[in-house]
């Protein structure tokens, strides 16, 4: 890559878009998101069977070994097909399990390799969440307790890794099985009803950290950046969906005797769509690049993704809204399932005024 | 970046450092009118072309450098990071150059390239008319065989140093009777032809760059037309999308000065007892125009990446303009509103960033509407891109 796909890039993409429209597409989504609710086992089963969730394990740990490049263009189907299953957040928990050599790592590795999901539950200050809500603290003897709030897919996921700080003060992750005693889930109904939110509950269960007792406050803080990167390229991959949505609607839609489409006032919102959805891959690309070296650039690189995915993001959703007319309004077209994609993810690990803030530390005041 | 590009860069770096005259103010010259400082920019410009660093795009059989797509990026950033005084030659080195090299006749390319290269002769390209600006292509200038010369007669507008340019690449209609695309023709034009009246277009900030030309029955040898008579239409439009393509990388590069200038006014000028830096709002203006002018070259990157693999600039270029567009105006609006009463007077020095801001912020109007306005590349990306139904 560099800033644009390489064919076997490109080729992934094609994989898990096949796979993913073929298995039911969005027909699939409302039927078991958002009519039946729970995990979808037999899709999960077929992304294991394919590869996917086994994208970012080691070569060494069973897996494909591919890089935050891949994962990226993973991310970006993901988005376009509005998946209701935790795809990104297992390749991102390989990621950084991949990096630890302790037995807790090992393990997570091992059960990722054998099909296993994993989600993540980021601490207040990492993931975003009001100052005032409870963390979680792990005692002297391992034991977790406390609360956070708003996991994805929580209970329908196997592990979760959990971010919790230590008596001496440092923070570290711990992977977790979600059904082990101790461990209580709570559904909140969310926007988005593809990606279930869930508060956590822990009241002394047992976990063990994937870093030891050392501090793993930088790795934390790795793995909330390629999150949003990842967040960010859902986004890109629904909002370009929406635009081509948006483009066939008005084009076969008619009033006065012609398309909807052949207005000019139509037109400029379909032109400006399209141009915001080409510059987040930009600006994603660019990203994907920034965290695979993982050098000074990334927490720039990664703001400006977020940003540029966040705002513009949301600028697509509310126009394919707005094309679609009263359809667009309605829970039987589509286009919302889409647009709560993007709009969660605005938000998530930081909205729009936060990313430019952190854009704002960096070239307003670090820069000489 | 291969070592052979970082060479070329120190090389052309070093090159500027000892090259650009001593009595040259690049803040001042901006936006204001180019035959200010005309005979500086020559002599500047007649040295670059002795040293080879005119034409560095062109291969080198036609006496250029056969520099790599990214040589030519490098070429053009380190052109406006010096502040070089702009090129009078732009046009012939980066519009006339080529197409003669891919349509002109032998004896059209020996007489003409030599001197674009060498900085000695300077071009007009005479496109745009009053009533063909966006209709490029319903343009009203004819031109009437008569024996072995064309005659020319209309008017031409928005075109730069007409009074100094030796020649002029002029649009004209050579048959008014087929579809308007298939009956133009593109024409070398002698400037100091009789016939041929020039006056200045006072721009809005007060200077004046670009002219209106009055052909009245000027004469052309037959031989002077370049590509097939009625087909100037293609050659044409080929580069008007270079034009807004990767050229804009160049032209990126004064944003970033722009912007650095006002990162410097918000840290040093304080209102209400604090910087302006330390303000959110201003914080978050920053670092949105940041955002938007490093996501114009991020984009302009990109699809220079398709370049580098082969590929010609075709509708991605009308994307690069809202970019561009976007870049340019949204840093100089800031400007203005952070410049407050500061902006507001047009100073007798440039030395001060809040010089450039207001002349910055009334040049900036002119992004969205030249080279294909905004609203232009819109329809392109809807009906071409997306293939929304044209207009009734």
């Amino acid at each position: 890559m560099d800033l644009e796909l390489s064919e076997e890039q490109d080729q992934l993409a094609q994989g898990l878009r096949e796979l993913l429209v073929g298995s039911g597409d969005i027909g699939r989504v409302r039927r078991f998101a958002y009519e039946a609710g729970g995990h979808d086992g037999e899709l999960w089963e077929q992304l294991v069977k394919q590869g996917w969730t086994s994208g970012s394990l080691p070569e060494t740990a069973g897996g494909l070994g591919l890089g935050f490049e891949e994962a990226l263009v993973i991310a970006i189907e993901v988005g376009r097909a509005v998946l209701h299953l935790p795809l990104c957040e297992t390749l991102l928990a390989s990621r950084i399990a991949g990096r630890s050599d302790t037995q807790a790592a090992a393990q997570l590795l091992r059960e990722v390799a054998a099909g296993q999901s994993v989600t993540l539950a980021l601490g207040p200050s990492t993931g975003g969440i009001n100052d005032a809500d409870d963390g979680v603290q792990a005692n002297t003897s391992g034991q977790l307790v406390g609360s956070l709030r708003s996991v994805p897919f929580g209970p329908l996921a196997d592990r979760c890794l959990v971010e919790a700080e230590l008596s001496n003060g440092t923070s570290t992750l711990f992977a977790l099985d979600c059904k082990a005693d101790g461990v209580q889930w709570r559904e909140r109904r969310a926007m988005d009803e593809s990606v279930p939110r869930f508060d956590l509950q822990l009241a002394s269960a047992s976990a063990a950290s994937l870093f030891g007792d050392v501090d793993a406050r930088s790795e934390i803080e790795r793995l909330s950046d390629e999150w949003r990167v990842l967040l960010g390229a859902q986004s890109e991959g629904a909002s370009r969906r929406l635009v081509e949505m948006t483009a066939d609607y008005v084009k076969k839609r008619e009033q006065f005797g012609r398309p909807v489409g052949s207005n000019q006032a139509v037109k400029v919102r379909v032109a400006e769509m399209g141009a915001a959805v080409e510059k987040m891959r930009a600006a994603l690309y660019f990203a994907a690049l920034a965290v695979e070296e993982d050098g000074e650039e990334r927490p720039l690189a990664v703001a400006m993704a977020k940003a540029e995915t966040g705002a513009p993001g949301g600028f697509v959703a509310t126009q394919a809204i707005h094309t679609h007319g009263a359809i667009g309004y309605t829970w039987e077209q589509d286009v919302h399932l889409f647009v709560k994609r993007i709009k969660s993810n605005e938000v998530l690990l930081g909205a729009g005024h936060e990313m430019l803030e952190r854009i704002a530390k960096i070239v307003v005041d670090e820069r000489p | 970046m291969s070592p052979q590009e970082i060479e070329f860069r120190r090389e052309f770096r070093d090159w500027l450092a000892r090259n650009i005259p001593e009595s040259w103010e690049p803040s001042r010259a901006r936006g204001l009118s180019h035959h200010e400082s005309w005979e500086l920019r020559r002599d500047f410009e007649r040295r670059m072309g002795r040293d080879g660093w005119l034409g560095v795009a062109w291969p080198e059989k036609y006496g250029g450098r056969g520099a790599t797509l990214m040589e030519q990026v490098i070429y053009q950033e380190e052109l406006a990071r010096a502040e070089a005084p702009g090129l009078a030659g732009h046009v012939g080195l980066q519009m006339v150059g080529p197409i003669l090299m891919e349509v002109g006749t032998d004896a059209q390319r020996e007489r003409f390239l030599p001197p674009i290269l060498r900085g000695e002769e300077v071009w007009y390209q005479g496109f745009s008319e009053p009533n063909a600006g966006s209709d490029l292509a319903g343009l009203q200038t004819r031109a009437e065989l008569e024996g072995d010369e064309w005659v020319i007669t209309g008017q031409k507008v928005w075109g730069g140093f007409a009074e100094f340019a030796d020649w002029g690449a002029v649009l004209v209609r050579t048959d008014p009777d087929v579809p308007k695309h298939k009956g133009i023709s593109f024409m070398v034009v002698d400037m100091k032809s009789p016939g041929i009246e020039i006056s200045y277009i006072r721009e809005i900030h007060g200077g004046s760059n670009m002219n209106e030309v009055f052909f009245d029955g000027v004469r052309v040898p037959k031989d002077n037309v370049i590509s097939a008579v009625n087909d100037g239409w293609t050659a044409a439009t080929r580069l008007l999308t270079w034009e807004r393509g990767v050229i804009t990388l160049a032209i990126l590069v004064n944003y970033e000065i722009f912007w650095e200038r006002l990162l410097g006014y918000a840290r040093s000028t304080r209102r209400g007892g604090r910087p302006l830096a330390e303000v959110p709002h201003v914080r978050e203006g920053l670092a949105q125009t940041y955002l938007n002018i490093r996501m114009m070259k991020l984009a302009n990157l990109r699809w220079l990446a398709h370049y580098l693999r082969g590929a010609r600039p075709g509708l991605e270029t009308s994307y690069m303009k809202l970019y561009w567009n976007k870049a340019h105006q949204s840093v100089t609006d800031l400007a203005l509103e952070l410049g407050g009463a500061d902006a507001l007077e047009l100073p007798d020095s440039f030395a001060a960033p809040e010089g450039a801001f207001p002349v910055e912020w009334m040049a900036a109007r002119a992004t969205s509407i030249l080279g294909g306005t905004e609203d232009i590349q819109r329809n392109i990306i809807a009906e071409r891109i997306y293939g929304l139904p044209r207009g009734n």
